[in-house]
């Protein structure tokens, strides 16, 4: 017999870590994530903004997912795609943050239909684009929010790009907390970028087969 | 003969072939994995020539031990496959019976009889 079931473990495990990057592990993107994050409280907390400058401001979410994107499509996948398989628990979890952001979502597009009701007055532009981000805050949850530092990047960066397209800004404190958030995103992607170039010298390890 | 030699043995002839071959082996280990993988990744990983790749893959659908998914993306064709149950199921029992062999087969270091 020639079949080792060590050898087969080690396969199975380098297959399951290269597929975490189609879903879980974001690598570079979540570092990219963590510096617009920061970025964008910053200049919102400090700096008078044109309208201009918010719409700009306001589409960090996007340029951070678009980054996620190329980073798979043409780094961490470029040997071909491989689509992590949740665990059950993994599952659980993403189908929680949907469910508890989509309620969220929910209360808030509610509180603003009824003050726009009360006031007798059609909410202007800032408010409709602030509707607008709130209300697909749970669909791109529920297409890449699938790891802790994806949850506390996207979900800040969302409801920041909520609040600077609405007309307002977070307080300066918030800093702290951004920040925090914001380093434990760029800690978890330069691990993860870390775990995909050992993983790539073990595929350029492994010798010929036919 | 011993009993235990002889059900080594039984166990010997009772595995399954179309999972024993290393490279549909390899394949089916690494499509258990994921959700499904790309040609590429597989011909990687397994580290296969294009050719050997697609015909166990080919043998390994045959069996409806997975399937393979065949589609364009832009004006690129891709290829992608996916384990099925009856194939996690097979790879399971596989490896059952692998490591009751292992557990049964005495070492030669030992000293088997």
């Amino acid at each position: 017999m020639h079949v080792n079931l060590d050898d087969l473990d080690q396969l199975a495990a380098r297959a399951q870590r290269y597929a975490r990057y189609s879903r879980s592990a974001g690598g570079l993107s979540s570092v990219i994530g963590g510096i617009l994050l920061f970025a964008s409280f910053l200049a919102n907390a400090y700096l008078e903004l044109a309208a201009v400058n918010r719409v700009v401001l306001a589409l960090a979410p996007l340029l951070w997912l678009l980054a996620k994107e190329l980073l798979r499509v043409g780094y961490y996948q470029r040997d071909g795609r491989v689509l992590q398989a949740p665990t059950e628990k993994e599952k659980r979890s993403h189908r929680w943050t949907v469910i508890y952001l989509g309620v969220i979502s929910a209360l808030v597009l509610g509180m603003l239909a009824y003050s726009a009701f009360q006031a007798g007055r059609v909410p202007d532009a800032g408010m409709l684009g602030y509707a607008v981000i709130v209300a697909t805050l749970p669909l791109i949850a529920w297409r890449w929010f699938w790891s802790v530092s994806d949850f506390l990047v996207g979900v800040l960066l969302m409801c920041q790009s909520a609040v600077v397209i609405g007309g307002g800004n977070y307080p300066p404190i918030w800093l702290l907390y951004v920040g925090a958030c914001a380093a434990i995103a760029v800690l978890y992607g330069l691990r993860e970028h870390r775990d995909y170039l050992a993983l790539k010298a073990e595929f350029a390890a492994q010798g010929p087969r036919g | 003969m011993k009993d235990s030699t002889r059900e080594a043995i039984d166990g010997v002839l009772g595995v399954d072939r179309l999972v024993h071959e290393p490279a549909r082996l390899a394949i089916l280990t690494v499509l258990s994995q994921a959700e499904h993988a790309e040609f590429s990744f597989l011909e990687m990983a397994c580290r296969l020539s294009k050719g050997n790749l697609s015909s166990h893959l080919s043998k390994l659908e045959a069996g409806g031990l997975v399937i393979i998914e065949k589609r364009f993306v832009g004006k690129r064709p891709q290829t992608r496959a996916a384990i099925t149950p009856a194939g996690q199921q097979a790879l399971a029992r596989y490896r059952a019976q692998l490591k009751a062999l292992m557990g049964e087969v005495p070492n030669n270091a030992d000293g088997g009889e």
